[in-house]
């Protein structure tokens, strides 16, 4: 956020955009409330919704169960002790899952582990537009959601057919202020051969053809996960092939993680405003041309809700400012 | 895509043991960088156990005759655990960049948390200046002294007067700083890992000269110091005549003036706790640079694993000195009374014991290792502050900007060095820096105030933040966090009312002059918040939602 700018305007178009919640009950409930808590007009998920982890809560044979989470220790849990015990896991972006040992041990083969995880995925997405149902409707409050790089296909249709939440991917989308959106939750390769990768040739025809829907590129505004490459928002740890962060001298060491892709569009489009995500350590705020390019990061981790809050001009960009909710 | 990882920790269990966690092919979920390093950067605030006795005691000793050292030092690390508590639980729970700025903005409010930050800011702005010319006022000029009287030598106790002039002091001082900013930038790894060899260097020293000190009787000391003072003193019993020589100049002693002072040992605290142990919880502001910041184990053993490990040397070490040197010595030498030009070091004091030129050099300039880091951690401080200031939007937004080659704030960190060369010229250069940067530290007690008021509040001000944090936690069914917040004020209470009634002990004149600081960094920080929060609500932008959380439910 600038500390010297030009004097306040006339109110124009407020949004508030967050990305890569990754499962986090707890930041997408501050996700909704955020229109009132912020006062903007729409909100934006830039992609990356759902978490990474299933945590087991495993039955003990009595009746009582035990859990072992990040610094915890659950023994001897009821039931009210396991709803408690899921509530902290969910809120954290992780997925309880409880059973007997036996019935967990199943896990441990991958395609039985990834059909429970795509259940389960999906299940939570379900809810979560049901929840954005019961609060948005009727607020007046667009609500923009789109899937990110490290989400199942599948999720798209939990996505579609509500009334309230608008799913963004692969769409253009006008605006009441005269704004347009275009979003894509594809992402360039990355190390872990995630669900929806592109070849920068993929990206970069996918973005064009989204373009080409585009009347006026001034006002535009592009949701795209990946960030421009080399934009000081997609520096991330080098990895090696064992997903190992590279060390030197100098500590970890960094590398642009971004899309060339992304960078071509953002520079030849110019697009008035680019909201990325994807790399949660490179938050910030650049301009490439006339284009504001934001990252917001993510401390989903954390449980809090990182995110931008933005004023558009018509064709320009009155103020932006990043908050952690 | 994360490529940093909070995952929990797999389980090694058995094979029908289901495990901890169960991955997905998703991005991230890589290994993180080791702690160690954070340990050492908290043992070294503010300075290597070498660097608090060697300045701790010079100062302690004579302005607090009759204080009882050990007992001062114990009390010290029991009331700061309760600091350590609070700042380890806050840290962990709010694993930022700006440490106590950020989780005491967001817990109280935006003002006490700018004027906590600003009161740590400025402390440690004037401590970076204070370390820096330490390297040669209480480094290397005395190192060169001791070689030199013990070898017998004038170049060196020349060379050391030499260097002990303003100009290379302040020379030496800006080039500590310029090299300690340059390994900054190149990276928090580089130079955590040259803080890290140069503790353990100092400590080399120190632990050399403690097993020697250790092993030699109070009888080989005086024998051996009497013999070694003579050509200088002139006298047969050196070791006598300077404590007669203190005593007659007024100095008390316990066993000749009625035992140990109570009072004096309450004031004792915190110039000794301060030098050694108190700022222990230093690294908060470098919690998000570090991986598993947020997990509470991880910031209790960097901050305890510190806290102890440096308060347990720095007892050690005055244990055995008052065993081998003796209490009434090393008391009346710190006050002056012996007739040796060069310090009442410990080093010299240990060479002594041996009779050995070899390792009064390498215990003398092992103490000089004390002091880079030292400079350090106070320049790391005054770099993230700006940078989180920035972020928030009290400051320019430039001062964010990271290195894409090194990922340091290298705009924050020119900024501190530009900051750092000021003071280091004003420590080298004015008589008075001292007693000035002694009124500022005490603004640190605003920070450390503040924060305990967060521990005490967190979980009603804010359940939501609280529950389920790395600071939600229990010991036999009670919490942790407050308890810690009421023995942090409670202690911070009891220092500041020790600092008041010992406040010409440390060099300050009046009462106004030692509140005056402490008082205005929370005015000024104040007035500052409120005049950046109507800038920028001129130009559309509430910075007080900066510091909110929106609630879930």
């Amino acid at each position: 956020m600038p500390l010297f700018a030009r004097r306040r305007q006339e109110r124009g178009l407020r949004l508030f955009f967050c990305t890569d919640v990754h499962g986090s009950e707890q930041c997408f409930r501050k996700f909704l409330n955020a229109a009132s808590f912020y006062g903007v007009d729409h909100l934006v998920l830039g992609g990356d919704m759902l978490g990474k982890l299933l945590i087991p809560i495993v039955e003990n044979g009595n009746g009582t169960y035990y859990c072992r989470y990040g610094d915890q220790r659950y023994e001897d849990l009821d039931d009210a002790g396991v709803n408690a015990v899921k509530d902290e896991i969910r809120r954290f972006g992780h997925y309880p899952v409880v059973g007997t040992p036996e019935l967990l041990q199943e896990l441990e083969d991958e395609q039985a582990r990834e059909r429970v995880f795509r259940k389960i995925a999906y299940d939570s997405v379900v809810d979560w537009v049901t929840l954005a149902e019961e609060r948005l409707r009727g607020t007046g409050v667009r609500c923009f959601m789109a899937p990110g790089n490290d989400d199942f296909l599948e999720i798209d249709n939990a996505l579609r057919g509500s009334d309230v939440v608008e799913f963004a991917e692969g769409r253009r989308i006008s605006l009441e202020s005269g704004h347009e959106l275009i979003t894509t939750g594809y992402s360039n390769p990355t190390p872990w051969d995630t669900e929806r990768e592109l070849s920068e040739e993929q990206l970069a025809e996918l973005l064009k053809s989204m373009m080409g829907e585009v009347e006026n590129p001034d006002s535009l505004i592009a949701v795209i996960h990946p960030p421009p490459h080399n934009s000081e928002l997609d520096s991330a740890p080098a990895l090696d092939d064992d997903l190992q962060m590279k060390m030197d001298a100098g500590g970890v060491r960094m590398a642009p993680v971004g899309s060339t892709a992304v960078r071509k569009f953002i520079e030849q489009a110019q697009p008035l405003l680019g909201l990325h995500g994807h790399v949660h350590e490179s938050r910030g705020v650049v301009k490439i041309g006339r284009t504001m390019c934001i990252n917001p990061g993510s401390e989903y981790t954390d449980g809090v809700l990182s995110g931008s809050i933005l004023e558009l001009g018509r064709t320009d960009v009155v103020s932006h400012q990043f908050v952690a909710g | 895509m994360s490529t940093s990882s909070d995952a929990p920790q797999a389980q090694s269990g058995g094979a029908a043991k289901p495990r901890q966690f169960y991955a997905r092919n998703a991005t991230g979920l890589v290994r993180q960088v080791p702690m160690l390093d954070m340990i050492f950067f908290n043992a070294n605030s503010t300075t290597a156990f070498t660097g608090a006795l060697a300045v701790g005691l010079f100062v302690v000793m004579p302005a607090f005759p009759r204080a009882n050292i050990l007992l001062a030092i114990v009390l010290g690390i029991v009331g700061c655990s309760f600091i350590w508590m609070s700042f380890a639980l806050l840290g962990a729970a709010i694993p930022k960049v700006g440490g106590d700025y950020v989780f005491n903005g967001r817990i109280l409010h935006p003002i006490f948390g700018l004027a906590g930050n600003l009161g740590a800011f400025v402390a440690a702005w004037l401590a970076a200046g204070f370390w820096a010319i330490s390297v040669v006022r209480a480094g290397i000029a005395p190192a060169f002294g001791i070689v030199g009287v013990t070898t017998g030598n004038h170049w060196w106790i020349n060379a050391g007067n030499t260097l002990a002039e303003k100009g290379w002091v302040f020379a030496i001082g800006v080039a500590t700083v310029a090299v300690m900013t340059i390994l900054s930038i190149v990276g928090t790894k580089v130079v955590m890992r040259a803080q890290s060899i140069f503790y353990l260097i100092t400590c080399i020293g120190g632990l050399l000269a403690f097993v020697i000190l250790l092993f030699t009787s109070r009888g080989t000391f005086v024998s051996h110091l009497n013999s070694f003072s003579r050509p200088f003193t002139h006298q047969s019993d050196t070791y006598q005549s300077t404590v007669n020589a203190a005593v007659k100049g007024g100095l008390q002693l316990p066993d000749r003036a009625g035992g140990y002072s109570t009072g004096n040992t309450l004031g004792a605290i915190y110039p000794i706790i301060g030098a050694a142990i108190m700022w222990v919880w230093w690294g908060v502001y470098l919690a998000a640079e570090m991986k598993g910041g947020g997990r509470r184990n991880r910031q209790l053993s960097a901050i305890f694993g510190a806290g102890f490990g440096q308060g347990l040397l720095v007892l050690i070490g005055a244990a055995i000195f008052f065993k081998t040197i003796g209490y009434d010595f090393f008391a009346a030498a710190n006050a002056g009374a012996y007739g040796v030009p060069v310090g009442p070091y410990f080093g010299f004091f240990a060479a002594i014991g041996v009779h050995s030129n070899l390792v009064a050099f390498l215990i003398s300039f092992a103490v000089i290792f004390a002091f880079p880091p030292a400079v350090y951690i106070n320049l790391a401080m005054c770099q993230r502050a700006p940078f989180a200031w920035a972020w928030d939007g009290l400051a320019p937004q430039w001062l964010t900007r990271v290195s894409d080659r090194y990922h340091t704030p290298v705009a924050a960190m020119l900024v501190t060095f530009c900051l750092c060369i000021a003071t280091t010229a004003w420590a080298a250069f004015s008589s008075s820096f001292a007693t000035i940067f002694t009124i500022f530290t005490l603004c640190g007690f605003v920070t450390i105030a503040i924060t305990g008021l967060s521990a005490i509040t967190m979980a009603r001000r804010h359940p939501e933040l609280y529950r389920g944090s790395a600071a939600d936690w229990s010991v036999l069914g009670v919490p942790v966090l407050p308890i810690a917040g009421l023995g942090t004020l409670a202690f911070t209470a009891l220092m500041v009312v020790e600092s008041i009634r010992f406040h010409a002990a440390l060099g300050v004149s009046s009462l106004a002059e030692l509140l005056g600081p402490p008082v205005g960094v929370i005015v000024v920080g104040a007035a500052y918040y409120l005049g950046a929060r109507a800038f920028q609500k001129g130009r559309g932008i509430d910075l007080d939602l900066a510091y909110k959380t929106i609630p879930p439910d």
